[in-house]
């Protein structure tokens, strides 16, 4: 773990279309837009202790995507003495972009386009982390 | 409350890594919008971890149905660590074992045969959320 990296994290959330939208922006960021600059953490993972996501949090920087108010993935980073150093909110970026996405199970065109927006946003952010 | 008696919490893995645990994902929600939706509530993993109040209350008040994707069954270890009471578990590896033509195609988009496989596994569910509600009344 010599490489420096940023960890992304998504909220996976089950109950809104935005917790789809987080792990969407999450796999477009870590597949395609900064494949080599980040490795993508499983919070159910994580909790189970399986794999190496505790280590990976404790040792990058992190960028936590959060899908409603509840903040899930911030709270289990942070339990897990996490180095936050990016958040996004991303109910704040449905308002910014006016992209509103369908439901939970398919969200639809505009919200493949607020995907790509907000991975967008993120790809930034982790440039700027690595700086 | 009779929903505390009446319905079956139904806790998917949520997890980021595999195409199963996204076939994981559609089987809940297979099983909570479209077979089950009078008998299931939905358990939101991460949110159980975030201390979410009406996640620690579904897992108090109900039966929990697993569905984990793979052999490291985070999710059963999730609700177990919360005092669930399991009374099924279901593992999306083990149904594939089965449908072997059912290959999703990545995490990120299952495809038409990773969508069927969900279906198939959210039937499975389906029936086991009868027999914990129909075994809860003897």
């Amino acid at each position: 773990m010599s490489e420096k990296k940023v960890a992304i994290v998504a909220c996976t959330g089950m109950g809104k279309a935005l917790g789809t939208v987080a792990r969407q922006v999450a796999y477009k960021v870590v597949e395609e837009l900064r494949p080599e600059k980040t490795v993508l953490i499983c919070i159910p993972s994580m909790a189970a202790n399986v794999g190496e996501y505790k280590d990976q949090v404790k040792n990058y920087p992190s960028i936590i995507l959060d899908g409603c108010v509840e903040r899930c993935a911030t709270k289990v980073i942070s339990e897990n003495n996490g180095t936050i150093r990016g958040r996004v909110f991303l109910p704040q970026l449905v308002k910014k972009y006016g992209l509103k996405p369908g439901p939970r199970t398919d969200i639809g065109p505009e919200g493949e386009q607020l995907v790509a927006k907000i991975a967008e946003e993120v790809a930034d952010q982790v440039d700027s982390l690595l700086q | 409350m009779s929903e505390k008696k009446n319905k079956v919490a139904v806790a998917v893995c949520t997890g980021m890594d595999q195409a199963l645990a996204t076939v994981a994902r559609y089987a809940g929600y297979h099983v909570l919008e479209k077979l089950r939706p009078d008998t299931t509530v939905l358990l939101c993993t991460p949110a159980l971890l975030g201390g979410v109040q009406e996640d620690i209350d579904f897992v108090k008040n109900n039966p929990a149905l697993i569905i984990d994707g793979c052999e490291e069954r985070c999710c059963e270890k999730i609700v177990k660590n919360s005092n669930g009471k399991i009374q099924g578990i279901i593992n999306v590896k083990d149904v594939l074992k089965g449908h072997s033509d059912l290959q999703p195609e990545s995490r990120v988009k299952l495809g038409p045969k990773g969508m069927k496989l969900a279906e198939i596994v959210g039937e499975i569910a389906a029936k086991r959320v009868d027999e914990i509600l129909e075994a809860g009344k003897a």
